[in-house]
């Protein structure tokens, strides 16, 4: 519209426009281009709105450096002779344990470090067992405190040869050189008082201030810090340690093949300690190479008092090293549940020991912890340099010389022959940019992140799932430290992970916020496979919720992204052939009176509720479909072949008794036709389940149970390697008759015509013909599946080659009118009809024969709620769409063309397919396009009508999950603004993206077709 | 609709009915006729039509039929022998039957039919040919006496199937239907008997209003201050044994109770309600009193800055100026012949002396000496005296509330003892225990006030049947929902879906209709508006559920956060006021507040120069300004909105509910707004074609008689579209209720304890949650703890809802269609 204000011209005696007319214009213009531009930018600012929270995900975390404590304890010349080592120290020269880690000539290294929750003071547990508390957010008061033995901080002949500790619980553990362990807590205590504290040293405090606490030992005060709350409360926060009293582990036995030369002693070498709900382990080590797993229990006396440290003594049959390495391993680790001890030395080589799996679980006899494999963790050349456990204590954690970090984890594989069936594999590598070894790693207390410190002082942290880097050191952060003793030798985490802290060689303790934003994804971990915990190799999963809160969470994105993949193809397999001939006999073929009646019918079909469709489907349509399921398979042939046979025999009545027909007669005649063909398909449903799916006499002996277990030396070639059997692998022999039954691999033996045999094959009905139990792979060869699908792909095939080749062919012998041409068609399609049979029967044999298995495709076990019930109702929400849009292509196509044609003396079928398609195609395929965005959004359909389970792979009797029905699913209960919340948003901007797409490119089509057919 | 008409079938040679001239034609060749390939596309279309029809006629026949009310059977079954025989003990129940299949039987299942079939005993029917074994769905009820309220029953094991006409389906309050036979009302009453106790009977039978009754009674003492009387309990049984009696009795009794339960259920609901409401609202009152004095206190405390009260003086005076000003200059009325164009420079300065005027008033009212944010001295005080007259207010107030509800309190506890003497016995056949008061109390029997009503199907006429029929689709539309929704009714369903479809359509109709006339009638038709065509296009095919989560996230979280506790600051830290923003953040926000306005001058004078002088062309550089404008008037836009979002001023309209969440959370508003969102595209589409289908020679003829823009199409534009716009309204109404994957995240819930509409101010409650049928089917069908016994309501509901949209759709449809005759007539 042109923009031209309406002025009057400059005429004498010209009425003027009144006033009040000319503002109301003005001001309607104005509202209505605000309104107008504004509503537009509101619907695209969707797409503005979702990227906004999806970015976050993507940006990588922020550490901050907040500043350096120096502490004189800690820094090289002030280190107390004789703290250190002692006689268990000479044997390996480090302390190697989850937080510790001592760099070779350098100074002394807390054995434990904590921070609290406020990040406002760390406290260390120093060597010579005496603690050390200072405050890290403020001018640095720095305590040193009795510890260990109490009194004087010397150990008074002991002395600590190993430590553990376990960040998330503030436990630790102590092995001494007498061989005896002590375990306990370093945690801090947060109370609020609404009275300043007398032991604070000032008195006046702003609201947010805080102060160090220095009270004297035994007062109420106590060392803390305390800090103003906006509501005027004080709140204090003090490190609590406590001790339990000192155990004496059970030692086992030597194994038979161990050293004997080793040194006989008693210290405690090696310490691992791991706590959980269920039970806590101790993983020990003597300086003889003996090991020890401890089950610890706590026992308070029954007057009451301290309560005792129990230990229950298990053996682990710890093998020393035959190739001249250490006996004692550089680090000893154990595994959450007790079930793997790990050792691991420094040039890479890890033993792993396990329990023995028995009959498919792990079995809990005495045997203990037995030597499983050796693995070599790093190239040679390299050295392990630092080592620790993950959360939840599965995945361990290295760090070589060069600076590089590996997550590694024992996995499950087909082919392992370790007593537990798992095999360690190195799964996560994160090269480093910064080349310098690396000497300390921390992991966190709540979710899956590690920091590895570096020999140059640079600190790097990472989640091991999403690989995402969640914070840097800066160079410049390392100011003021001494060059050469830079070299990190203990890493922490905050409590609430907000915060990072290393200390230095030099006894420098360097503190650093961390925002690590959203650590558990990244654009990796959601759209490329990843090596989970304990898998057999990287895959994509979707899990976003555990049953432990040490459980890996699974965010990808791409089962989900595949199940709506899934479901779309199915669905337009289904409703756009349907459509599409709908809307081309309703525009060209049907007479306009029926066709204005038909079209609003379809019409409603739009309108129908998706919820509603998804609960018919659910109730009726799921239900049916598993009663006559080879019938409804048969009917998307059936019906077809059913129509065009009765067409071949329609066109044998003379023309004169046919042309009478009107059009919504031979629309009735067609339908009855139809009906007829659904019926002959739920009819055919029966035999042809007799004919496919009964199961074979070896079947039934298997199913029944007459095996005989095939002793290893007999078994396939192919088969040999595995060490525990599936019926999956074992799927390919069983042609050569060997079955796989509860975990062993058998040979049917017996026969059916025995009384006992017979009665089980008969109460359990194992003789019937069935689908389902040949979808789940219990019975039958994969022909019957290639035969099914093969036929309608051969009988299109042959169709296209008698359309190409005979048809031209056949018509210069026989009349092209009359009875005669009528039969001789006749006799073409009955012809083609069993040529398709035959190159069926053909082709399934083919597919047989090269071992390809067609229920590892499209067709595998059957659920009730699956992919073929949500195609069928999807299609029923498509097929309007297509119909509808198809309908009005081919109606816009120009009257004109059609009576040329029709003028030139094409039937109407010939103008229909020559004329009138070619013109219309790309608005039909435009038509497509836009239902197949419909079906890629549907969510109550699929919501409703599958189970719901993310998997990946095309079997059309499983359900799936949809990236709409997951948001629907999950979105109401994520919590705002978390990972979690925002994969979900993640989630809903691909099916933006991907429906925009979509339709974009149906929309620009369409007004391309709108023009060139407004041009003809 | 320009199709061709059909031709009649050409290969007809035309000679048979011209008579004697035959010319030469060549007759079809049968294969050119495509015949097979015709009748698949047919079929298709069958197919279609097929599905449809299906679908439509099963939910009409599962809605249609699932209240009709069904046979009461009494079954005996038992386990069968061994022997073939029919088992000894058997099992009697009455139920109604619910579903027939097939079943594959299992081990006893088989050993006892292989005897029966050796024995000849096997009923007919009772196995198939493929072997499977028939059994029955019998809805049996008794909750309270049984785990299972279904009971499937193989055929073979059943003895005997009889209908007793006295057999009834008792529909309760609580626990389901419970099947039984009538055995009696009780009435139960305290009464003094001038007799000393050991002269009264304790049984007797006698005849009472109701017939004859047996009474029992129970000596309670001596009534006081009367010697020689006893204060005696009596429990009146009439019909005891009587079917047909006792069911008489209680009918007469039943409408008394029922009155009686309404009228608690009314003093409960609504008028205990509305006290508990007036007391929220007191705590409110006096919550909002608190936290504005805790924050003045605090202000005052930190020293949080405050303009001084001379500015605020000197602010109000410049502001008055100003307005004098633009008073002033306003341009004369030109002379007759004169060109009404004012120039431009005085036009930008008004203009700024307007925006000034508009700052300067908000200035002057944020920070109006009066104003809670003040920090002082004086407001401090003023505040604290405020929060002690508010108290002592709702003191006071509480005070008289409290006797109010004492007072209902006693009136419901009366209804209810005089409810509680009436009590009705059904009698379970086998055990002949009797339906409880509630399943802690297994000795008393129902009141009569807990039937809801009784059936007694067996051998009732048509009429009794079809008065159930509607009596219970009456409480599915009319009633609340009972038992986690699997019984009564949805009118709370209807009346949120009724309530979002209108909010939806009043939300959706002007910015469409707007949008569209924009588009049309206002924008420049080029590349930029047809790529606006086209995003507005998919926006229409962009999944519904894209929506909620943009809901969901935009508005529940982040805008609705906003309304509940203002900007800045979370709702988390707002629970513990008082908060008090930082120095630094007012001044940047007044910092900000200058930067909009010089924004907006800029804009101003921008738009102002890029106006081309009348009758000339704009020059370059003109449209380089024009542009820059735009953007000028973008930025404006953001930065208004930034500056409202982070206003220090506003702490939210819903503080003092704080930590609960009004606005924070999903509701009917945020419903209705992504619902919106979501239909708006329909709207615009359809009301833009409205428009263009508008002729052009209408519109020129308009201007010809010299009507200005908006006249034109305010009278000859709109009331031309307004069928057009009417139907894209209906689509999107439509398309609005039928939807249900957006509600799921951003309002729609289970159970809604209150309606969205009520008699209280607001009248209508945005923020509330609400019930929807879409939901509702999803929800009962397949959430619902007891699916099979929800199934009536869930088909009933599936019914009700294609019955709405199919509805709205056939309505535009058919407005649609008329249309198009309309105007094809027109323009051909």
């Amino acid at each position: 519209m042109a923009e031209q204000p309406t002025n009057p011209a400059p005429h004498a005696n010209r009425r003027v426009t009144r006033s009040s007319v000319r503002f109301i214009d003005a001001m309607m213009k104005a509202i209505v281009t605000v309104g107008g531009v504004g509503v537009i930018v509101a619907v695209t600012g969707i797409l503005l709105y979702l990227t906004g929270n999806v970015l976050p995900l993507l940006t990588p975390g922020v550490a901050r450096f907040e500043q350096t404590v120096k502490l004189a304890a800690l820094s090289p010349k002030t280190t107390p002779p004789g703290g250190v080592g002692g006689a268990g120290a000479g044997a390996a020269g480090t302390t190697a344990s989850a937080n510790v880690h001592t760099i070779e000539g350098g100074g002394s290294a807390p054995l434990i470090l904590a921070v609290d929750e406020y990040r406002a003071s760390a406290t260390m547990l120093l060597r010579d067992g005496r603690l050390l508390w200072t405050t890290i957010d403020q001018t640095p008061v720095t305590v040193i405190k009795p510890g260990v033995d109490g009194v004087t901080g010397a150990l008074g002949g002991k002395v600590i040869t190993s430590a553990t500790s376990i960040s998330e619980l503030g436990a630790f553990a102590l092995g001494f050189s007498d061989g005896t362990i002590q375990l306990g807590e370093l945690k801090y205590e947060t109370e609020f008082v609404s009275e300043l504290p007398k032991d604070a040293q000032s008195k006046k405090l702003a609201r947010g201030e805080r102060t160090a606490l220095i009270g004297v030992e035994g007062e109420a005060g106590g060392w803390g810090v305390v800090e103003r709350t906006p509501l005027d409360q004080y709140r204090v926060t003090k490190p609590i340690f406590t001790l339990q009293s000192p155990a004496t582990p059970e030692w086992p036995e030597p194994a038979p093949g161990a050293s004997t030369d080793a040194k006989p002693g008693k210290s405690v070498v090696r310490i691992d300690y791991r706590n959980s709900v269920l039970a806590s382990y101790l993983l020990l080590m003597r300086e003889d190479g003996v090991a020890a797993l401890e089950r610890v229990t706590f026992v308070r006396p029954l007057g009451g008092g301290k309560p005792r440290t129990k230990l229950e003594s298990e053996r682990v049959a710890y093998q020393p090293r035959a190739d001249g390495g250490s006996v004692i391993p550089d680090w000893f680790f154990v595994n959450g549940d007790g079930s793997n001890a790990l050792a691991l030395w420094k040039d890479g080589r890890l033993d792993r020991y396990a329990r023995r799996l028995k009959g498919g679980a792990i079995s809990g006899d005495d045997e203990g912890l037995i030597f499983a494999e050796t693995v070599q963790l790093v190239e040679s050349g390299r050295t392990i340099t630092a080592a620790s456990m993950l959360l939840g204590a599965r995945t361990l954690v290295i760090g070589d010389d060069r600076g590089h970090v590996f997550g590694c984890f024992a996995s499950r594989q087909n082919t392992s022959s370790t007593p537990d069936g798992l095999k360690f594999v190195v799964a996560h590598e994160f090269s480093s940019v910064i080349p310098s070894p690396v000497t300390a790693i921390a992991t966190a207390g709540r979710d899956r992140r590690f920091v590895a410190g570096h020999e140059d002082g640079s600190l790097i942290a990472r989640h091991m799932t999403s690989h995402k880097v969640l914070g840097e050191s800066l160079p410049t952060d390392l100011a003021g430290i001494d060059a050469k003793a830079r070299a990190v030798t203990v890493a922490a985490f905050s409590p609430k992970m907000d915060g990072l802290y290393a200390i230095s060689t030099a006894g420098v303790l360097r503190s650093y916020s961390l925002d690590a934003k959203y650590a558990d994804a990244s654009l990796s971990s959601l759209f490329t496979p990843v090596w989970y915990e304990g898998d057999e190799g990287p895959s994509s999963t979707w899990q976003s919720s555990a049953g432990e809160d040490t459980a890996e969470i699974k965010y990808s994105l791409t089962p989900l992204i595949f199940g709506t993949l899934k479901a779309t193809v199915y669905a337009m397999l289904f409703a756009a052939p349907i459509a599409i001939l709908a809307a081309i006999y309703t525009s060209e073929l049907l007479h306009p009176r029926v066709r204005n009646r038909v079209k609003p019918i379809i019409e409603t079909m739009a309108s129908l509720p998706s919820v509603v469709l998804g609960f018919v489907a659910a109730m009726i349509i799921a239900p049916l479909a598993r009663d006559v399921l080879p019938g409804v398979l048969m009917g998307f042939f059936v019906v077809p072949v059913t129509t065009l046979a009765a067409a071949y025999f329609w066109q044998m009545i003379p023309i004169r008794f046919r042309s009478g027909l009107g059009s919504g007669m031979q629309l009735g005649l067609v339908s009855i036709v139809t009906v007829l063909g659904l019926t002959l398909a739920i009819g055919l449903s029966g035999p042809l389940e007799k004919a496919l799916f009964k199961p074979s006499v070896n079947d039934q002996l298997v199913l029944a149970g007459a095996v005989k277990e095939v002793p290893r030396e007999q078994w396939p070639e192919g088969l040999k390697a595995f060490a525990s059997l599936s019926s999956e692998i074992a799927k390919p022999y069983r042609e050569q008759g060997f079955y796989v039954a509860g975990g062993k691999l058998v040979k049917p033996e017996g026969s059916v015509t025995d009384p006992a045999i017979a009665e089980i094959i008969r109460r359990e009905r194992l003789d019937e013909p069935s689908m389902r139990r040949w979808l789940d792979g219990n019975i039958g060869t994969p022909w019957a599946g290639w035969f099914l699908l093969m036929v309608p792909a051969s009988f299109i095939l042959v169709a296209l080659v008698r359309g190409r080749w005979i048809d031209p062919w056949v018509l210069q012998f026989v009349p092209r009118t009359g009875l005669k041409a009528a039969l001789s068609e006749l006799a073409k399609f009955v012809l083609s009809l069993t040529a398709s049979m035959v190159l069926a029967f053909v082709l399934a044999n083919a597919l047989v024969g090269l071992g390809v298995d067609s229920r590892e495709s499209i067709f595998g076990s059957f659920s009730q709620r699956n992919t073929l019930v949500v195609a069928i109702v999807m299609g029923f929400a498509i097929i309007p769409i297509i119909y509808t849009i198809s309908e009005d292509a081919l109606s816009a196509v120009p009257g004109s063309l059609r009576s040329a044609s029709l003028g030139c003396g094409a039937t109407k079928w010939q103008t229909a397919l020559r004329v009138v398609l070619p013109i219309a195609g790309s608005g039909i395929f435009s038509a497509c396009m836009i239902g197949l965005g419909r079906a890629a959004g549907e969510t109550m359909i699929v919501l409703m009508a599958t189970g719901n389970t993310p998997t990946t792979s095309w079997n059309i009797f499983e359900g799936m999950r949809t990236l709409a029905a997951n948001i629907a699913v999950e979105l109401p209960e994520a919590p705002s603004g978390e990972t979690h919340y925002r994969v979900l948003f993640m989630g809903g901007l691909c099916l933006f993206v991907m429906t925009f797409v979509i339709n974009t490119v149906a929309e620009i089509i369409r007004q391309r077709f709108r023009k060139r057919s407004a041009a003809l | 609709m320009n199709q061709s008409p059909d031709n009649p079938t050409q290969t007809q040679p035309p000679s048979e009915k011209s008579g004697g001239f035959t010319p030469r034609v060549r007759a079809t060749p049968l294969h050119a006729r495509g015949e097979p390939m015709v009748w698949l596309t047919g079929s298709a279309l069958v197919m279609c039509l097929l599905m449809i029809v299906g679908l439509l006629s099963l939910v009409l026949y599962h809605g249609g039929r699932a209240f009709w009310p069904g046979e009461v059977k009494q079954v005996t079954f038992a386990p069968v022998g061994e022997d073939g025989k029919p088992g000894a003990n058997p099992t009697v129940v009455l139920g109604v039957q619910t579903e027939e299949e097939f079943f594959d039987p299992g081990e006893a299942d088989q050993k006892a039919i292989a005897a029966m079939k050796k024995a000849g005993t096997l009923p007919a029917g009772a196995v198939d040919s493929a072997g499977r074994a028939a059994r029955k769905l019998l809805r049996v009820g008794n909750r309270e006496l049984q785990d299972q309220p279904f009971l499937w029953v193989p055929l073979y094991q059943i003895q005997n199937v009889e209908t007793p006409a006295e057999a009834t389906m008792v529909e309760r309050m609580e626990w389901g239907p419970w099947f039984g036979v009538p055995a009696g009302v009780e009435i139960r009453q305290r009464l003094t008997i001038d007799q000393p106790a050991a002269k009264i009977e304790l049984s007797l039978t006698r005849d009472g209003e109701h017939g004859k009754e047996t009474v029992a009674r129970t000596i309670v003492g001596p009534a006081e201050g009367k010697p020689g009387s006893t204060v005696v309990d009596e429990v009146r049984v009439i019909g005891k044994d009587e079917p047909a009696r006792a069911m008489a009795v209680f009918q007469k009794l039943w409408p008394e109770a029922r009155a009686r339960a309404a009228e608690i259920e009314r003093l409960k609901e609504i008028e205990v309600g509305r006290i508990n409401h007036e007391i929220e609202a007191q705590r409110l009152r006096v919550r909002q009193a608190e936290v504005d004095f805790a924050r003045a206190k605090a202000a005052f405390e930190t020293g949080a800055p405050s303009a001084p009260v001379w500015m605020w003086w000197v602010g109000v005076f410049a502001a008055a100026g100003l307005l004098g000003a633009w008073v002033f200059t306003r341009p004369k009325p030109p002379a007759p012949g004169e060109l009404l164009i004012p120039k431009p420079s005085i036009t930008a300065l008004r203009a700024v002396m307007l925006a000034g005027v508009v700052a300067l008033a908000v200035f002057a009212y944020v920070e109006r000496p009066n104003s809670l944010l003040r920090a002082d001295q004086q407001t401090v005080e003023r505040l604290s005296q405020r929060l002690e007259s508010t108290r002592a207010e709702a003191k006071t107030k509480n005070e008289n509330l409290e006797a109010k509800y004492g007072e209902l309190r006693s009136q419901t506890a009366k209804i209810d003892e005089e409810d509680a003497r009436y009590r009705v016995i059904f009698r379970e056949v086998t055990t002949g225990k009797f339906a409880p008061v509630r399943q802690t109390e297994l000795g008393e029997p129902l009141r009569i006030s807990q039937v809801v009503r009784t059936i007694q199907p067996n051998g009732a006429g048509v009429i009794d049947k079809l008065s159930v029929y509607t009596s219970r689709w009456g409480e599915f539309i009319f009633g609340a929902p009972r038992e986690a929704n699997t019984e009564g009714g949805i009118f709370p369903v209807i009346i949120g879906t009724v309530t979002l479809t209108l909010l939806l359509s009043v939300l959706v109709m002007p910015l469409g209709v707007i949008a569209a006339i924009y588009l049309r009638e206002y924008a420049k038709q080029g590349p930029l508006t047809s790529a606006v065509r086209v995003a507005i296009n998919n926006l229409a095919g962009v999944p519904s559920i894209v929506y909620g989560v943009f809901g969901l996230g935009f508005f529940c979280y982040s805008v609705g956060a906003f309304i509940d506790t203002g900007s800045g600051v979370s709702a988390a830290s707002k629970v513990s006021l008082p908060v008090v923003g930082s120095v630094w953040a007012t001044v940047a926000w007044w910092i900000g507040v200058g930067v909009l306005l010089l924004l907006v001058l800029g804009a101003v004078f921008a738009s102002m120069a890029a106006r081309p002088r009348p009758g000339q062309h704009a020059t370059n550089s003109q449209v380089w300004l024009a542009r820059g404008a735009a953007i000028g008037w973008v930025l404006c836009a953001a930065s208004l909105a930034g500056l409202v979002a982070y206003t220090p001023y506003f702490n939210g309209f819903f503080e003092a509910n704080l930590p609960a969440k009004t606005f924070n959370a999903k509701g009917m508003l945020w419903s209705a707004l992504t619902l919106a969102l979501l239909t708006l595209p329909v709207v615009i589409v359809a009301t833009e074609e409205a428009i263009a289908a508008v002729p052009r020679t209408m519109r020129e003829g308009s201007y010809g008689c010299g009507a200005s823009k908006w006249q034109t199409i305010q009278r000859i534009v709109l009331p031309r579209a307004m069928p057009g716009i009417m139907t894209g309204m209906i689509l999107a109404m439509a398309r609005g209720a039928g939807e249900v994957a957006p509600l799921m995240l951003v309002g729609a819930v289970k159970l809604a304890p209150e309606l969205p509409i009520s008699s209280q101010w607001p009248f209508l409650h945005l923020d509330r949650n609400f019930m929807h049928l879409g939901f509702h089917v999803y929800d009962v069908g397949f959430q619902s703890p007891d699916s099979q016994a929800a199934q009536p309501i869930v088909w009933c509901t599936t019914f009700l809802l294609i019955l709405v949209v199919v509805t709205l759709n056939a309505s535009a449809i058919s407005i649609r269609s008329s249309l198009r005759k309309k105007f094809f007539g027109e323009t051909f």
